[in-house]
């Protein structure tokens, strides 16, 4: 006797496959909260380089990464503030703040989500509004300084 | 046996309710998810974004169908392909020690520690792998009409 082949395992597998290609389509569509589909379009809450450089001293520039990183090298004065030493590092940043002063978080680069953590702990935790990260992060600026 | 089965049933309600809450937190927020996978610098941003509407869809329809008996093995089987890319994901993002948030759960995660998360998609893969093995799939038509071994004689011979 032929060994019968798995088409069921294989209408089912494609089904489920469908299905969910049917639903996230949906989603697509439905949902407000739609990413951009141009990766150098910014997203919610960040800022380009060159707006950024542009605010220069004038904002409060917040270097996200770990200490180390941060005394190797960092974007002009800014403060370090990670959330391994958050309470620690946040008296100094709030000395330099004021409110209506535009703060610049930055971590290692556009993959790292320090950054986005500081920056949704000051907005969330610390009340401060004019909360930005930076797009691309430390390598945009080592780049730009090529 | 009946043991057995009733272990697949339990491993099919568990993981199946997992996925599903796994993918509803995530299928709303396709933003986050799509800054959560381009952590893991594994896919170009396109392929990214696509997969931000498509992972969670896929997590929630495979999460249901593992409650259907039809459909459980084949669901079964894709849960534990999705466990085998998860484990690679976080053992490629660990080994370049990459600063990932694992956007397994939303963003209830945001501290990654690997062995956890490796350990904890290696649990649900040993889960999935037991239905995939153990679960013996839909009965037939005549089976469950006639029901006991008779029937199931029948349906040996004519259904196969």
């Amino acid at each position: 006797m032929m060994p019968s082949p798995p088409r069921p395992v294989v209408y089912r597998l494609a089904s489920l496959l469908i299905f969910a290609l049917v639903l996230a389509s949906a989603n697509a569509w439905l949902n407000p909260h739609r990413p951009a589909w141009n990766v150098e379009t910014l997203g919610e809450g960040e800022v380009g380089l060159a707006e950024a450089l542009a605010a220069g001293e004038s904002a409060l520039w917040i270097d996200a990464r770990p200490e180390a990183q941060v005394r190797a090298g960092r974007i002009g004065n800014a403060l370090p503030l990670n959330e391994d030493d958050w309470d620690r590092l946040l008296p100094r940043v709030f000395e330099q703040w004021r409110p209506g002063r535009r703060v610049i978080v930055y971590c290692g680069s556009q993959q790292c989500q320090a950054s986005h953590e500081v920056a949704r702990r000051l907005r969330e935790e610390m009340g401060m509004e004019e909360v930005y990260t930076l797009k691309g992060g430390w390598e945009a600026w080592l780049a730009h300084q090529k | 046996m009946a043991g057995a089965s009733k272990v697949t049933l339990a491993f099919a309600w568990v993981i199946g309710a997992l996925f599903v809450y796994a993918g509803a937190l995530k299928f709303w927020r396709p933003d986050l998810l799509l800054a959560d996978i381009e952590t893991y610098r594994l896919l170009p941003y396109r392929l990214a974004y696509l997969f931000s509407y498509y992972l969670p869809a896929l997590e929630i329809v495979v999460g249901l169908a593992l409650y259907h008996r039809a459909w459980r093995k084949v669901a079964a089987g894709m849960l534990l392909a999705l466990c085998a890319v998860f484990v690679f994901a976080l053992f490629s993002a660990w080994a370049r020690g990459l600063d990932i948030s694992c956007g397994c759960f939303g963003r209830s995660e945001n501290r990654v520690n690997y062995l956890a998360l490796i350990g904890r998609d290696l649990l649900l893969g040993s889960g999935c792998l037991y239905i995939v093995t153990f679960d013996k799939g839909r009965k037939t038509v005549s089976a469950r009409l006639l029901g006991g071994r008779s029937a199931a004689i029948v349906s040996s011979n004519t259904e196969c």
